[in-house]
């Protein structure tokens, strides 16, 4: 049924990072998680968390510093890919909901291009007219995740320690699994065990945009993304049903966690917002959108 | 690309802002509340201080740069960190706690090479003094009914001595914490208590000095 090849890849990577922590914590290697992850002194730590720290305890390690401008230049390089192939969000928002990321609508994809597909294309046509004013706030997403990684860092500075950190989903994910680890291993029962997975679930299902408008560190990650130039989506438009025929697909656009229009530009996306997850090549019915690889 | 930017710019130009607007205020009021509200909480209510790794012990400066990434709990060889949880307090939960009755401190630093954000500081291991024993009078074998010197044997820093009664008194200037005497205590297996964590005699936090262990 589930015929899209490439987000289960994705889900088997974030699963395979997310079992690298768990593996490093009950080998007790001193691995760490994803808000440090390393051998020995090497880090690669969370940019967000060397913000916070850093404006926190006013003062930046060259270590966290290095890290950071790693981080950064990879994300400059390859675009968000945490957020769509090592970031434990996703995985478990599909886990909770079996919703595919933050599509627009979890358009069920049977990339068939055929009569059928066809069909499928004109009854599209009519949900979309309705939710058409819905995805006219453009570049909305970029701007609140701003305000949030500002608010976070504020916060941080004001408070005097990493305030975030206390709610990071991402953190709270591991924060879970390390207190079942301990559960088992020292039985150690917590509340944190109950309450831990509360936040993440009330997070994920209240906040139902959290990748595109909440995550402060997707912001910061869309920050470095802006020099983006690789790995870009590209729509041929010779293939496109919206070109040949007269049909307002919009497809691809529904198909992104992060509202790109990679066609027209106009969704709340921007296209270096773009995490390499092929959600839209994946939905395209006309396969007329190409990654660089296959 | 540049034509995306034209046309999204257009877009931008065009539309009705009012619901946008709205939701925008809604994304910066509830991150606001949620995160100012969940820092200014933690400044406000009490905290009673809990015993750090060797290094952390100034507390202030360990809170602004722990990330809770479980480094140093996961390098350290003896297993004597473990994580506080939430009903330390929430600002505390998941940071890194040394918990006697699993392990001992032998200052190793293996937990202050692995942390990345230098919460834990490199520490002088003459000087480093993680927290004081206290012996628990009511709970310790040889204040009750005399005879156990397992603590006094264990101490490598021969920090603890015994009275006039044969009964264990920890000299606060040579103890630094470690825990061995903690962790070796029979009083546990040999009085029956319920609950894993009772022993004779405990590593105190010391009292709320910070910097304390640079003295």
């Amino acid at each position: 049924m589930n015929k899209n090849k490439t987000r289960t890849l994705r889900m088997a990577t974030m699963a395979t990072a997310t079992g690298l922590v768990v593996v490093g914590a009950i080998r007790n290697a001193g691995t760490g998680s994803f808000s440090a992850f390393g051998i020995e002194n090497v880090a690669a730590i969370c940019p967000l968390g060397t913000l916070e720290t850093a404006v926190a305890s006013r003062d930046i390690m060259p270590t966290m510093l290095i890290s950071f401008l790693v981080i950064a230049a990879l994300t400059a390089l390859l675009g968000r890919v945490f957020c769509g192939w090592i970031c434990p969000v996703p995985l478990v928002r599909k886990i909770l909901t079996n919703e595919i990321d933050e599509g627009q609508r979890a358009v069920e994809n049977s990339a068939a291009p055929s009569a059928a597909a066809i069909t499928i294309l004109e009854n599209e046509e009519k949900t979309k007219s309705f939710r058409a004013p819905a995805g006219s706030d453009a570049a909305r997403n970029y701007q609140s995740g701003l305000v949030v990684l500002g608010i976070t860092i504020g916060s941080s500075a004001i408070c005097g320690f990493p305030v975030f950190c206390l709610i990071c989903p991402i953190g709270l994910i591991v924060a879970t699994l390390l207190a079942l680890i301990r559960l088992i291993h020292f039985n150690e029962p917590t509340f944190d065990l109950v309450i831990f997975p509360l936040v993440v679930v009330a997070e994920l299902m209240l906040m139902k945009k959290w990748c595109s408008k909440w995550c402060p560190a997707g912001a910061l990650l869309s920050i470095f993304s802006k020099f983006n130039r690789s790995l870009v989506p590209v729509v041929d438009r010779s293939l496109c049903r919206e070109e040949s025929s007269d049909i307002h697909c919009q497809r691809c656009r529904s198909a992104c966690s992060f509202d790109v229009d990679i066609k027209n530009g106009s969704g709340a996306g921007d296209i270096s917002d773009c995490t390499k997850c092929r959600e839209c090549a994946e939905a395209c019915p006309a396969q007329a959108i190409r990654f660089p690889w296959r | 690309m540049s034509q995306y930017e034209g046309e999204k710019v257009q877009n931008q130009m065009t539309k009705s802002a009012g619901t946008t607007r709205r939701g925008f205020l809604k994304i910066t009021g509830s991150t606001c509340a949620l995160l100012f509200g969940l820092g200014g909480m933690e400044i406000i209510l009490p905290r009673s201080p809990l015993l750090r790794p060797p290094g952390g012990q100034d507390e202030a400066n360990f809170i602004s740069r722990c990330l809770r990434c479980d480094r140093c709990r996961s390098v350290c060889p003896t297993h004597v960190i473990g994580l506080a949880n939430l009903s330390d307090s929430i600002l505390e939960a998941r940071t890194p706690v040394m918990k006697f009755h699993l392990g001992f401190c032998n200052f190793c630093h293996q937990c202050v090479k692995v942390c990345p954000t230098r919460a834990l500081q490199p520490f002088d291991i003459k000087t480093v003094k993680i927290g004081v024993a206290a012996v628990k009078q009511n709970i310790c074998i040889a204040w009750d009914s005399g005879g156990c010197m397992v603590c006094m044997n264990a101490c490598p820093y021969h920090a603890i001595t015994l009275d006039r009664q044969n009964r264990p008194v920890v000299d606060s200037q040579r103890c630094n914490g470690c825990g061995i005497c903690e962790k070796v205590c029979p009083a546990l297996v040999l009085r029956s208590y319920i609950g894993g964590k009772v022993r004779g005699i405990e590593v105190t936090p010391l009292a709320k000095r910070g910097g304390e262990a640079h003295e």
